[in-house]
């Protein structure tokens, strides 16, 4: 286990030291050129400034314990092109992000945990329904999020006028009582939130019907309805207590994994969320916060994965249904 | 089923067959720019007068064979380590299989964002990153399955007539790898044709080429995209022909799943 994490560390520190300066393009011949305009802004002697202040006129293997020394305290300087300290731009891009995962992941783990458990209920009784459900289910979770994301755009924002076309707030608003905040923020939110919620939905139904019906064929749910428990009381107390463990667990992956994987719904909706400051800034030849964000995010996947490790072990004590 | 896979397959080939021999009809730039679809352009033309249907055939052939080589790949690779791994056992299985977790466990679209920019998203190396990011899963499917067969009886007798590693691959791993194989083929590829698309539409894709959704990107960087009855055609051609293939090879898998 700590292997592993070691392992995973010291390549994203590589994967993250190399890739930027392999790259094709330089970021300050970037920077010289104004958009539109083929003449050259900054001078020779700007330009090795520049070089010097980020320490890219160095060789490249002092460059590199430089930028071991930096990734450990998690202070890359300043970003290239915004001209801001990289770790509090993508702090403030990472809660953007964050904010709306853990909201429709929360929601999803719900709604996606609830089917199941009425799947798995009518899994040998009513097969009409329980088919449908995975029909639908399977499809949701098969339909990549950014699609679903450009449908929902044209069709709600676009037709229909119901959400805000972009943006995570009203640009210059300013809000009289925290009910004008909630409703801004919201409506911005609204469909991003509702396109990761649709497509994490199948999973956790899949999972959580899988491992519901795993937990029907135990004897102690025999028991309790032999004692005469109502149909809703077993389901509840001891169906779905008993499968909770690996549905839980799941919730911590994903939510590691929406972090880095919600770029493209960010992009779509042009939500102000870290993935949209990785797309940007791959563009922009921004080395520095590319390989901020880099870090960032791979260290916050790793930390969920842990932890969703631990908690899955900590919750499922007599280690059975272990092939979830 | 039978017919449906069938038709699946003509599909395919049609698609492949337009996009190799086709010609480069979707890169004619006529005259009416942005028109409505009409009989002359089936689904209308984009902003430089191209015509979507073309390009659509054109992008079908693309992402079909984009995703079909990287699949390939993966499974060849993913196969090669899981096999290896799983009967050779001992450190190679260590070394290959922390390897398998590092990748697993790292922001896997962040990463394809960062290949994708560096490695110039040219056709190949787009087919070489994706394959690199998801024989993972094979390789641990494959080394489990492998390890499994290895404790059965009748490899110990194998083992005891002295069979050769090659007979053994041919013999014993083979028929009992490859619907799993076969199964992991369809769904890399379709996840392969995903996540170039994906690509694509961030504009991180290769920019000469005209995949789906390359078509996406164009469309949506066109200002006022929102505002007129463009998208009808533009965004949506290429967004309902995404979703059809790649829901029809979710069926094919599940049919593949129903016949294991």
């Amino acid at each position: 286990m700590i292997r592993k994490i070691i392992g995973t560390l010291i390549v994203v520190l590589v994967i993250n030291f190399f890739l930027p300066r392999l790259m094709p393009g330089d970021p300050f011949d970037f920077l010289s050129v104004e958009e539109g305009n083929v003449t050259v802004t900054l001078t020779e002697d700007q330009i090795e400034f520049y070089r010097a202040y980020y320490g890219m006129d160095k060789p490249l293997g002092e460059q590199f314990v430089d930028y071991v020394r930096r990734a450990i305290t998690g202070d890359f300087g300043n970003s290239i092109y915004y001209n801001r300290p990289v770790r509090q731009m993508i702090i403030e891009r990472i809660t953007w992000t964050f904010a709306l995962v853990v909201i429709s992941l929360f929601v999803s783990c719900i709604i996606g945990t609830a089917f199941g458990m009425i799947s798995a209920y009518y899994t040998g009784t009513k097969k009409f329904l329980d088919g449908m459900l995975i029909r639908i289910m399977t499809i949701l979770s098969e339909v990549p999020d950014f699609m679903l994301g450009l449908l929902m755009l044209f069709i709600f924002s676009a037709k229909l006028k119901w959400f805000p076309l972009s943006g995570g707030a009203t640009a210059f608003a300013e809000y009289d009582n925290v009910l004008e905040w909630f409703i801004d923020y919201g409506t911005h939110a609204a469909l991003p939130c509702l396109v990761l919620i649709l497509s994490s939905l199948g999973d956790f139904f899949l999972l959580g019907r899988q491992s519901m019906i795993a937990v029907l064929r135990e004897p102690y749910v025999e028991t309790a309805k032999a004692k005469g428990l109502s149909k809703r009381r077993v389901m509840i107390n001891h169906v779905l207590v008993n499968a909770f463990s690996p549905i839980i667990a799941r919730v911590f992956m994903r939510l590691g994994m929406m972090i880095g994987g919600a770029v493209l719904v960010e992009n779509v909706f042009a939500y102000p969320g870290v993935g949209r400051l990785m797309r940007e800034s791959v563009s922009l030849r921004d080395y520095v916060m590319i390989q901020g964000v880099f870090f960032y995010v791979a260290i916050l996947v790793l930390f969920f994965n842990i932890l969703a490790d631990l908690i899955y072990k900590r919750t499922n004590k007599r280690g059975n249904h272990e092939n979830l | 089923m039978k017919i449906y896979r069938l038709y699946l397959l003509l599909i395919i080939v049609l698609f492949l067959t337009y996009t190799i021999f086709g010609g480069n009809v979707h890169r004619v730039v006529t005259n009416d720019s942005l028109a409505a679809p009409s009989l002359e352009h089936i689904l209308g033309t984009d902003d430089l007068g191209m015509d979507i249907f073309a390009q659509l055939c054109h992008g079908g052939g693309y992402s079909i064979l984009l995703g079909g080589l990287s699949a390939l790949f993966a499974v060849v690779l993913g196969t090669m380590v899981g096999v290896s791994s799983g009967y050779f056992g001992g450190a190679l299985d260590r070394v290959l299989m922390a390897i398998c977790d590092i990748i697993t466990g790292m922001p896997q679209m962040i990463l394809l964002i960062l290949f994708g920019a560096f490695l110039g998203a040219s056709y190949f190396s787009m087919v070489l990153v994706l394959a690199l990011l998801s024989w993972t899963q094979i390789a641990r499917m494959v080394r489990s399955r492998v390890i499994f067969i290895k404790n059965q009886n009748y490899m110990t007798y194998s083992n005891l007539f002295g069979t050769s590693f090659m007979t053994i691959l041919l013999k014993h791993f083979y028929p009992a790898l490859r619907e799993l194989l076969s199964l992991s083929f369809i769904k890399i590829m379709s996840r392969s044709i995903v996540m170039e698309a994906s690509l694509a539409y961030l504009g991180l894709g290769d920019p000469t080429s005209k995949s789906w959704g390359m078509m996406l990107n164009r469309a949506m960087a066109f200002p006022g995209i929102y505002f007129t009855p463009f998208w009808k055609w533009w965004v949506l051609s290429p967004l309902v022909a995404l979703m059809g293939l790649i829901l029809s090879l979710m069926i094919l898998s599940k049919e593949f799943e129903v016949v294991k």
